[in-house]
């Protein structure tokens, strides 16, 4: 045993050592402690606060605010006076305040006695009480408790007289006091703001020492647990669960740690802090009118961040949080290159992808994917908030998607494509297998995609080797052509021919193409289709006809058409669409034999070349098909036949199969190959009634994890083509978006480099999108999810559900190509450069009859350098026809002027395309292309440009002014159409229309409405009304505050506020004004004049009764909840012969109106007939004909239609004595409303 | 050159030869040991280990794999399991030679010098204990947490791996069924290693390494622990991908590689291919060779080889039978693995019995 002391190892080495693990563990633990504490979000915390601090130096040193600081400086000064002057009165004041120190000190003592003998008081009261039920004496102590009484009552007297004395000592120094603490006040009152924002600033930036000490430690590592000044913001919500297993957790998002002004307004890129910038993460949301804010729908509160964006709620960390920018771009067929963004951010913040998050953040393009988890109901109402999206939606139904790819709460079921039951009557063969073979080589822009000849089926690729390994090659063409050759012999051998009722003999006698060209151009053919120029044709026109636009792409374009159909299929499908496809949306437009028939010769006999001018590619045949590829065909489909049982077949010696014979044959393999690809899902093929669709179930495809995902060879070819590595070809694969692009791009292209037998290969066709056709796809595909808000979900009330429904309807139906339903919107910087927002139509430029179109700036623009270039003259300004009243600028029908470079945008007008059409057609006829001469020439059916009107007589319309024609001629405008027909009628002419101006060539169709479709649009539109009246009445009340005073001081009789809605001079409140007097703020009052329903919510009441106070008064809102529309008895209305009177003699309504069926006075002058009278009291709501009485052009700009009931004078005096304006509209109400009973009565 | 390497190890590091040259490589060290020992040998082996890391670490796929936060572990443990696994076997065989030249074993020797508790045993703990915080402190700070996506019962990420430890069971999985690899073995396993002071007699080898001494116990050993535990981890880690399928090294974990899967269970050998007729209808008669084979392999192969291993282990005294039959079954269980594996390399062989309707297949 050694000795002690003698250790193995030298002690003080072990010290040495011990005192450098020591250390490392110190310095290990220290490490850990700062690297804990130094998170990447207190920097940005810090740089936010250091942004929030010179903001508001710089809004202490704005004008505004030095102005304050002067205002109270000068207070100040006359507080120094004051105060001098109350020093001057020293021994006073001291001795009036000793008084009331003495007072109070006197107050003290006897309340405090008071205090006491009010207690001996309650205890002597109690132990009397007790004694006196014990002993059952009822007046026992009686004088003792007087003694105690009276003491208190004493004590309290004296009191109240030194509460009184106190009173008077004090009023005695607030008089002396009185001038100083008034100025005292006003000081503080002078610049309340400015002490505000210093009071913020001190907060911020502490100036004094102890301050920045204190913010020092707070924030320091180790001691930044107790309160420190950089927190994390979250946001915890209990409705947005978040599957966990099994359970589900609240969703905890802590975006707002970074993102601090995500929820406040004025964080702009406008905004330079430092001489930069501001860049994320200091900006505002971009639309607080929707999102973070309280007021908003989506207040951040309840909605948080990650429900909409996705990503990691809860990572505080810019990779974790898995942020993700737009990542490429495509530069060439396979070529992506990264995008600035994701080059920027690589650079910056080493971003990649978090890839165990099963739930990227959307990008930007993308980010509107999350509207539908909540709004699958309302995916109509969100279209204007969240156009991607919506336009994904409304593409998922115009190209059929949803026939294939069930969507389980999709909202339509019809077979998108036309149906084939009856085909024979309408198509010949080779026409229809060079359409099957590729549709767009007879019309480029059809919706119907292409199956064959796609890169998987390569035309010298070798498909399959026949007989079962042993035969002859076949090859990608034999092998399509052969599938649409079966294709098209089982779709004609499964429609044998009907035949349709031949063209009645008169009329196809008569039949005219002249008069064919322009019955199809007035009567509504043009709403829908158009003949527009296929790509690389020069049509020379600017007909806006030959203009594809998206109200006249609803049906298909007719060019071409007279080559694939025949004149009677043509002339039965005008007369009775749905005889042939019952599901079709081309309506009914209730032609009579002669106009079908001038229409079906137009078409045919194509004297403008139009019809039967097809696409250079265009070549009708039949494709070739062989007997050994059909039979391989079948060796394919019905292997599980066996191959003895197939060789009998093709043997012939099955006398069921005799498949020895081509013909046979191809109309078995045609069956399965329609089977294959699934044309049934899209039309209707007899036989083949209620098959389940091929395509993958979409419900739920954007919860699909991306490992799911097929992307086969894709990515590693992607990957090759751009030099990607590993991790970004990982990457890639990790977007769901990325996958669906590349599949929409090209539906064939994971079937690259894959050895597939011919049936395994993909077989989704090609559609004819455009680039961001396919972005708005992708989202809405991307967007349907599992349901991961099942509680807090959007949950439409009936309102919005009828309004959606409505919108969808109105959509389908096409109603926009003939009717505007919402006004444009301009927003430009006026005179004073300040950005003003109207809603507007443009008035035609110059010497120009129609004015210009509206579809965007970019157009406007063109048109006007058009006009320029034309009349050689400059267009200074650009007349804009206001469409609602704009408090400051003028009132509904009102001019402004606009200087073309200061309009800043415009939103085009929802609907009335063709109204352009119509117009231009009764101003200048058509422009047209002489094939033969190469020129252009005008053409119309009379002389002079005349055309035809409904009488069958000739005029020419090409003098007169736009309004005119349009009033006269156009479909009409329904704007505020629910508040101006009784909602049953709208419902009944939906479904049964007749015409209501007689001088219409334009028919209202007779669509292939249900009844529940009819009752939708008729809520819409009633909603609609509903839901703009706040908006409509605050602008109006608005208007109204500044002439209405003075109007009643004139003395013009009745109040004008007995009648609604109506308005004459110009002479508004200011915003700032109106919104004082009524209690709201400025911002506030603008917004609820736009429409923001949160601040109608929260201040429309205050507007009602501000208005109501000063005696406007306008009718209440539309209630389609309610319907019910007084109908007045006649003998209850005694004004009913001075209406008649009034109307007939006076404003002689007869002069343009008809009534049932009697013609108007100025029977010869169409454009001044007015519509049927006699409609009226089942058509009408009373309160907007009174309002149309008064004013129509406030309602309708433009109309003929005059203000009948408005001079200063009141006239017809002679039929109604003694009777005001609004007496007179009173009476007229009374006969136009009751006089078919009136009649009925008078019967009797 | 680099690609030609690189397919050659993926080559090699397929299940089966990566098993087999496993094996074989165990088997020559212990065999070779005067060789294997040696310092330069394992200096050399390490050097190479690195060149070779060095060279592979350029590669994305290694690289992603090697690199993963919860795998470095792995690789610290695949160094040392070596370095001590070599220097138990040099101590052992430095110790082996001694003997046999008559001198005292090193421990022996070392045994007379005796030092203090305090400091020269609890000190030197200490230090090493705290400068072992410390690294663990700075490896947390600096490798951050591999945290995954919220968990959920219906999507379970892919590859679906046990936790580094379970990864020799999660392995067994391939060729067992599920009662077998993850009930019956790991019972066996727990009951097994409690059982080994009942069952092994032998008291040479307390106290000092020694090879010669402990042929079998220590080859067992070695096969038990650092081929069937150790290297099924280093698979299991480095060398199974999504759906557990295998990858080379450096190989890109494609989720949509195929495996064919055309195992054949024993009955339909029997059955088909060596009687040409259907297999019977019922379960028990179907499956009697494969029954008979494990009766011939659990009761009769015992009963067997019970007179000479009893002689060899227990000096013949019967007193041990019970410990003898114990440990026999033991070994079998464990026999039944690289059985199983074997039959399945070569054969195809699905199950010996086979019978699903009862849940039951060996």
């Amino acid at each position: 045993m050694a000795d002690r002391g003698d250790t193995h190892y030298s002690v003080p080495t072990l010290n040495k050592w011990f005192f450098i693990s020591s250390a490392l563990l110190l310095v290990a633990t220290f490490w850990m402690v700062i690297d804990d504490w130094n998170s990447p979000w207190k920097t940005y915390q810090a740089e936010f606060r250091h942004i929030e601090t010179v903001r508001t130096e710089e809004a202490i040193a704005s004008e505004a605010m030095q102005a304050q600081a002067l205002s109270a400086a000068e207070v100040e000064g006359r507080l120094a006076e004051a105060e001098a002057a109350l020093a001057s009165r020293n021994a006073e004041v001291a001795e009036t305040e000793e008084g009331l120190r003495q007072a109070k000190g006197e107050l003290f003592t006897t309340s405090e006695s008071t205090k006491k003998a009010k207690q001996d008081l309650a205890w002597e009261r109690f132990l009397i009480e007790e004694h006196r039920v014990h002993d059952n004496d009822p007046t026992y102590g009686a004088e003792r408790l007087k003694t105690f009484e009276d003491a208190f009552v004493a004590l309290s007297a004296e009191s109240e007289l030194k509460i009184a004395a106190v009173a008077e000592w004090q009023a005695q120094l607030d008089a002396l006091n009185a001038n100083v603490s008034d100025l005292q006040r006003q000081k503080k009152a002078a610049k309340i703001d400015l002490d505000l924002l210093e009071k913020k600033l001190e907060k911020l930036a502490p100036s004094s020492g102890a301050g920045k000490l204190a913010n020092f430690v707070r924030d320091f590592p180790g001691l930044d647990f107790v309160d420190p000044k950089n927190k994390v913001q979250k946001q915890v919500l209990p409705d947005l669960t978040f599957e966990l297993n099994f359970t589900k957790g609240a969703r905890i998002d802590m975006c707002q740690t970074c993102h601090q002004a995500s929820d406040r307004a004025g964080y702009t890129e406008d905004v330079v802090v430092d001489g930069e910038p501001l860049d994320h993460p200091y900006l505002s949301h971009p639309r607080l009118d929707l999102f973070l804010t309280a007021k908003s729908p989506h207040p951040v509160s309840k909605v948080g961040c990650t429900i909409c964006h996705r990503g990691s709620g809860q990572a505080l960390d810019f990779i974790r949080s898995d942020h993700r920018p737009v990542m490429y771009e495509q530069v060439g067929p396979n070529q992506l290159a990264p995008t600035a963004d994701h080059v920027e951010w690589q650079e910056e913040h080493h971003w990649h992808k978090q890839h165990h998050w099963d739930y990227p953040m959307l990008n930007r393009q993308n980010v509107e994917a999350s509207c539908v988890q909540c709004h699958k109901g309302s995916m109509e109402l969100i279209a204007d908030d969240a156009p991607v999206v919506s336009r994904g939606y409304q593409l998922f139904e115009e190209n059929g998607c949803y026939s294939c790819h069930k969507v389980e709460w999709y909202p339509t079921k019809r077979a998108p494509g036309p149906s084939l039951k009856n085909l024979q009557a309408k198509l010949e063969r080779p026409w229809l297998e060079s359409w099957i073979s590729n549709p767009r080589d007879f019309r480029p822009d059809t919706k119907m995609p292409r199956f064959f000849h796609l890169d998987n089926f390569e035309p010298e690729e070798e498909i399959v080797q026949s007989e079962w390994g042993q035969g002859r090659m076949i090859l990608g063409d034999e092998w399509n052509n052969n599938a649409i050759a079966a294709i098209a012999a089982y779709l004609v051998d499964s429609a044998p021919k009907q035949a349709l009722p031949s063209i009645p003999g008169e009329a196809a006698q008569n039949a005219d193409a002249d008069r064919g060209r322009e019955t199809f151009r007035l009567v509504g053919c043009l709403s829908c289709h158009n003949m527009g120029a296929y790509p690389g044709q020069d049509l020379m026109t600017s007909d806006p006809a030959w203009e594809e636009n998206e109200s006249n792409s609803h049906g298909p374009n007719l060019r071409g058409v007279a080559t694939k159909l025949n004149r009677t299929w043509l002339y039965n499908w005008l007369k009775d669409p749905q005889a042939y496809w019952p599901e079709t949306r081309m309506p009914n437009l209730r032609l009579t034999d002669l106009q079908a028939a001038d229409i079906t010769s137009y078409i045919m006999d194509d004297p403008d070349g139009v019809f039967t001018d097809t696409t250079p590619v265009w070549e009708e045949e039949t494709r070739p098909y062989e007997l050994d590829v059909l039979q391989e065909m079948a060796r394919q489909f019905f292997a599980r036949e066996g191959r003895v049982e197939l060789n009998r077949r093709f043997a012939g010696e099955n006398p069921d199969y005799a498949w020895n014979d081509a013909d046979e044959l191809l109309l078995a393999v045609g069956e399965k190959q329609i089977q294959h690809y699934g044309c049934f899902s899209c039309h209707n093929i007899n036989g083949m009634e209620g098959m389940n669709p091929i395509g993958v179930e979409l419900t739920n495809w954007g919860s699909k994890t991306v490992d799911k995902l097929a992307w086969e060879f894709r990515a590693n070819i992607l990957a090759d083509a751009n030099d990607w590595d590993l991790h970004t070809r990982e990457e890639f694969k990790h977007y769901r978006e990325n996958w669906i692009h590349e599949k929409l791009s090209n539906t064939r292209v994971f079937d690259e480099e894959k050895v597939r037998a011919p049936l395994e290969r993909l077989r989704m066709p090609l559609f004819n999108l455009t680039a961001e056709d396919k972005q708005a796809i992708t989202t809405f595909v991307v967007g349907l999810v599992d349901d991961e808000v099942e509680d807090a979900k959007m949950i439409p009330t009936p309102e919005q559900a009828a309004m959606d429904h409505g919108m969808r309807v109105v959509r389908q139906n096409n109603c926009m190509a003939c009717h505007v339903i919402e006004p444009a919107q301009v927003t430009y910087h006026d005179e004073d450069g300040l950005l003003v927002t109207v809603l507007a139509e443009p008035v035609p430029i110059g010497d120009a009859n129609v004015p210009p179109a509206m579809a965007s700036l970019d157009g406007l623009l063109a048109e006007i350098a058009a006009y320029e270039a034309d009349y050689g003259e400059e267009v200074e300004d650009l007349g804009f026809r206001l469409l609602e009243n704009a408090p400051g600028l003028g009132q509904t029908g009102e001019a402004v002027f606009v200087v073309p470079d200061q309009i800043v945008s415009i939103v085009p007008a929802k609907g009335g395309d063709f109204v352009r059409t119509v117009v231009d057609y009764y101003l200048n006829g058509i422009e047209m292309h002489d094939p033969s001469s190469n020129e252009l020439v005008s053409w119309s059916l009379g002389e002079d440009g005349a055309v035809m009107d409904v009488d069958g007589k000739l005029r020419s319309y090409t003098d007169k002014a736009t309004d005119t024609v349009r009033w006269a001629f156009a479909p009409p405008v329904l704007l505020n159409e629910g508040g101006k027909l009784q909602r049953d009628w709208f419902y009944s002419f939906l479904l049964d229309p007749m015409p209501l101006r007689q001088q219409l060539r334009v028919k209202m169709p007779t669509f292939n409405l249900t009844e529940e479709e009819a009752g939708a649009i008729a809520d819409y539109f009633a909603y609609k009304s509903e839901k703009n009246w706040p908006m409509r009445y605050t602008r109006t009340a608005h208007l109204a505050a500044g002439i209405e005073p003075r109007r009643e001081l004139e003395g013009r009789g009745k109040p004008w506020p007995e009648l609604s809605n109506l308005i004459d001079g110009n002479d508004p409140v200011s915003v700032a004004d109106a919104a004082a007097a009524i209690g709201v703020k400025p911002d506030g009052l603008t917004a609820m004049e736009e429409g923001y329903q949160p601040d109608i919510d929260a201040n429309f009441s205050k507007v009602v009764k501000w208005a109501e106070a000063w005696g406007f008064s306008m009718r209440g809102p539309v209630e389609p909840g309610l319907e019910r529309i007084d109908q007045r008895a006649a003998s209850y209305h005694s004004m009913f012969r001075e209406g008649q009177s009034v109307a007939a003699k006076g404003v002689n309504c007869f002069k343009c109106h008809w009534l049932n069926g009697k013609g108007p006075d100025q029977m010869d002058a169409p454009e001044a007939w007015a519509p049927n009278l006699g409609l009226a009291r089942e058509r009408l709501r009373p309160d907007w004909t009174r309002d149309w009485l008064w004013n129509p052009t406030l309602i309708y700009p433009g109309t003929a239609m005059a203000a009948n009931f408005a001079s200063a004078q009141p006239d017809y005096q002679d039929q109604y004595p003694d009777s005001t304006n609004a007496q007179q509209i009173e009476a007229v109400l009374d006969w136009l409303f009751t006089m078919d009973k009136a009649e009925l009565q008078a019967g009797q | 050159m680099g690609e030609t390497i690189k397919g050659l190890v993926d080559y090699l590091s397929s299940p089966t030869l990566y098993f087999l040259q496993v094996t074989v490589l165990l088997f020559a060290i212990l065999r070779f040991r005067a060789f294997f020992t040696k310092t330069w040998v394992i200096t050399a082996f390490f050097v190479l280990a690195t060149g070779f890391m060095v060279f592979a670490w350029g590669d994305p796929n290694f690289n992603k794999v090697i690199t993963k936060p919860d795998n470095i572990p792995i690789i610290i443990l695949l160094a040392t399991v070596i370095y001590f696994s070599w220097l138990s076997l040099r101590r052992a065989y430095i110790n082996d030679e001694r003997t046999k030249r008559g001198e005292p074993t090193t421990e022996a020797e070392m045994g007379k010098q005796r030092v203090f508790v305090w400091p020269d045993l609890v000190y030197t703990e200490l230090i090493f204990m705290v400068i072992f915080v410390a690294l663990l402190v700075v490896w947390s700070i600096e490798i951050t947490a591999p945290i995954e996506e919220p968990a959920a019962s219906a999507r379970t990420p892919n590859p679906s791996k046990a936790p580094w430890y379970f990864l020799g069971l999660q392995e067994l999985l391939v060729y067992f069924d599920p009662w077998i690899a993850g009930v019956l073995l790991p019972s066996f396993i727990v009951v097994g290693l409690c059982a080994i002071p009942y069952l092994d007699m032998n008291p040479k080898g307390n106290g000092y390494y020694t090879f010669d001494e402990r042929k079998f116990a220590i080859s067992f050993y070695w096969v038990g622990f650092l081929l069937f535990w150790v290297s099924f981890v280093i698979l299991g880690t480095f060398l199974r991908g999504p759906n557990w399928s295998f990858f080379g090294p450096f190989e890109y974990w494609d989720l949509h590689k195929l495996e064919p899967m055309v195992n054949v269970d024993l009955s339909t050998y029997f059955w088909t291919g060596l009687l040409g007729q259907a297999r019977p209808e019922s379960p028990l008669l179907r499956e009697l060779p494969g029954i008979v084979l494990l009766l011939g392999y659990f009761a009769i192969l015992p009963k067997l080889l019970e007179k000479p291993l009893l002689q060899k282990l227990y000096g013949g005294d019967r007193q041990h039978l019970i410990r003898y039959h114990v440990m026999m079954h033991l070994m079998l269980w464990f026999g039944l693995i690289p059985i199983k594996m074997l039959l399945r390399w070569t054969v195809s062989l699905k199950y010996i019995v086979g019978i699903p309707e009862w849940f039951f297949n060996v």
